[in-house]
């Protein structure tokens, strides 16, 4: 029979047996050891959320938006979690279900605009005062021009602070072709922002 | 002016940083919000308590009914009246939501023409669908919803009866948290971690409740005469005898882990698996799989394995294998030997793999989640040399991930169910013959898809 600390039987329902990490992410080890997968997504909503709450919303433009792509990522992971068998893949799998879910965004999007139906203003549009500078205004416009595989990995780069190994997985790309996108879509910006700044 | 790279570099940074203050964060009392907020598994008000005195309100109950059974003429007493034969062919999926509104349907779907006819809502239900079973006659879907009620759902007249409260929810979800013994007679719903309900098909009421402690997941013999029960941690394997629902003697295992007890039944019947840790508390433990010969109830020394991930057994039950970090890990069930993990190479490990195996015990498949662009796979395995054939692509939108894969009748279509979110919610089951390689059209279901049972 098990001690008292692990008389819940739903402890660990997600754990495979956890192989210490380098203790190089303290959350990776608390996702694991938390107890029930609920608490599990619990603890990623509150360390990670508001992080991939903002990523969506460079990606959507809207933060109405931006949530209910969050938010279908963390109930699809409420649901994958039985079947994870590497609970420390949880934040990978949110990670790429929210650029997914921007994606789909994109996709309803384009769809709908032949049925002329509006959407909420862009954070970055000119009707939007959402911004603080006007500077970053203009060079979220210009991000939004780029093609949609440098948009999302300005976002994973600047919001999330990722690495180009881990971009390159949560966008299932090569780490050479984040690189090489993330280094043309500067050097586009860069062309477009001489005349506009 | 911006143009230099580190300029540019900069200015983006300030940009997203803009971007960023326009989140303030407030920390929602610390929860996820509700729809990722899974119902959580809600006892009711008389919680324990309750449950002791079940054996004498059921022993009150089933008097009062034997009372009022010799009252009522035979007429107008229900039970099996001659009933048209349920349809044939047929996939009933079962769908809900997992937010305040805990919806749950069933969703009869002809595999001949792969169209969904119109759901069937399951009415007084809360908290969304965790599991079902078909009676062997095709006649009856029994779903179970996450708060522990379990409705029959009439698969000829396709409309939904009352629903059978049984206490507890399953604390699972799947193929683990229901099962129908053979004759159609009797359902036993695994109510982590108090033990098993018992319903009764013929009054489609509560029969009881078994209790065990910690129990965990639970299989039942082919044959239908004994059930399996598994604690946490597995230590213990309880065998339950379906004709008296009486428990027999604990099977201990030496398995020492706190972790799930994951138990698997080989298709042959004459063995089952149970998955966990042991070694010492408090040190690094491995993980093994125990097998239990269900003929003398012993346990056999444990088959040392390194995942922990669920098994797949396939259905000649000489092989089994389990999703590994980067691959899929045989396991050898004659010799009780561990294989090499089989690698995956060129597929994102998002952390979860499902597996199939064909009827012929030839072909092992993974589902694997999409990367990037590309689409997801069902990639195929040589069980006899370990190698990838071609994959099955499933041609289904990048957004789209697959959740996971049940085998319809006799194991030759794979359902692939998808939850592409959006609003409203709709999902979709893909049918894929893994074999031929053929996709059919993705069949649209509302809500989430979660599970599927058939009747070929």
């Amino acid at each position: 029979m098990t001690d008292a600390i692990h008389a819940d039987p739903r402890r660990g329902r997600i754990s495979a047996p956890t192989v210490p990490t380098g203790g190089e992410d303290p959350l990776r080890q608390t996702a694991a050891d938390a107890a029930d997968p609920a608490d599990v997504v619990g603890l990623l909503y509150r360390e990670h959320g508001a992080a991939l709450v903002r990523t969506a919303l460079a990606l959507v433009g809207d933060r109405p938006t931006a949530e209910d792509v969050v938010q279908d990522a963390f109930a699809g992971l409420y649901r994958a979690l039985p079947r994870l068998h590497a609970p420390d893949k949880a934040l990978a799998y949110l990670r790429a279900s929210v650029v997914n879910g921007c994606r789909s965004v994109h996709r309803a999007r384009l769809r709908s605009f032949s049925r002329r139906t509006e959407h909420a203003t862009e954070v970055w549009s000119a009707e939007s005062a959402a911004l603080a500078r006007e500077e970053s205004r203009l060079a979220l416009q210009a991000v939004a021009r780029l093609p949609r595989r440098a948009r999302e990995v300005l976002a994973l780069r600047y919001l999330l602070d990722l690495g180009d190994a881990e971009i390159a997985a949560a966008l299932g790309v090569s780490k050479a072709t984040v690189s090489s996108t993330a280094s043309r879509a500067l050097s586009a910006l860069a062309r477009q922002l001489k005349e506009e700044l | 002016m911006p143009t230099e790279l580190t300029d540019i570099d900069d200015v983006l940074r300030r940009a997203y940083a803009d971007l960023a203050g326009t989140v303030q964060w407030q920390d929602r009392s610390g929860q996820a919000p509700s729809p990722a907020r899974p119902a959580r598994r809600r006892r009711i008000a008389t919680g324990r308590s309750a449950r002791r005195l079940t054996p004498v309100a059921a022993g009150v109950a089933v008097l009062l009914v034997a009372l009022a059974a010799a009252l009522v003429p035979a007429a107008f007493r229900p039970g099996p009246q001659p009933a048209a034969p349920a349809p044939r062919n047929m996939a009933y999926a079962v769908a809900g939501t997992y937010d305040g509104t805990g919806r749950s349907s069933v969703i009869p779907i002809r595999l001949g023409t792969g169209r969904a006819l119109a759901a069937i809502p399951l009415r007084g239900t809360t908290g969304g669908p965790a599991g079902a079973v078909i009676t062997p006659n095709g006649r009856t879907v029994y779903v179970a919803t996450v708060h522990g009620q379990v409705t029959p759902v009439n698969t000829t007249t396709r409309k939904a009866g009352r629903p059978i409260w049984i206490g507890g929810g399953p604390g699972a979800m799947g193929s683990a948290v229901m099962v129908i013994t053979p004759d159609g007679r009797t359902i036993y719903v695994l109510e982590a971690p108090y033990g098993v309900a018992v319903v009764n098909v013929a009054s489609n009421t509560a029969a009881g409740f078994i209790k065990i402690r910690d129990a965990e997941g639970f299989v039942i013999t082919p044959d239908g005469k004994t059930l399996y029960v598994s604690n946490t941690g597995g230590s213990m394997v309880t065998p339950v005898d379906t004709r008296t629902n009486s428990v027999l003697r604990a099977v201990r295992t030496g398995l020492t882990g706190s972790g799930p007890g994951r138990i698997t039944m080989a298709p042959d019947g004459k063995t089952l698996y149970v998955l966990g840790e042991r070694g010492p508390l408090n040190s690094r433990r491995s993980t093994a799989i125990v097998p239990i010969r269900t003929s003398t109830n012993k346990a056999l020394p444990p088959i040392v394995s390194t995942s922990y991930s669920p098994m797949t057994i396939s259905p000649d039950s000489k092989m089994a294998y389990q999703a590994a970090d980067d691959g899929v890990l045989p396991v050898n069930l004659i010799a009780h030997t561990v294989g090499k993990v089989i690698k995956l190479s060129g597929v994102p490990d998002l952390g979860y793999y499902s597996l199939a195996i064909s009827p012929d015990s030839r072909t092992l498949y993974v589902l694997v989640p999409p990367a990037g662009d590309k689409t997801n796979e069902v990639l195929r395995i040589n069980t006899a040399t370990d190698a990838r054939e071609t994959p099955v692509k499933l041609r289904t939108p990048a957004s789209w991930m697959a959740d996971g894969m049940v085998p319809g009748p006799g194991g030759r279509t794979l359902y692939v169910f998808f939850n592409p979110g959006g609003n409203p919610q709709t999902g979709s089951i893909l049918p894929v013959n893994p074999a031929t390689g053929r996709v059919a059209k993705p069949i649209r279901v509302p809500d989430f898809p979660v599970y599927a049972v058939f009747h070929g």
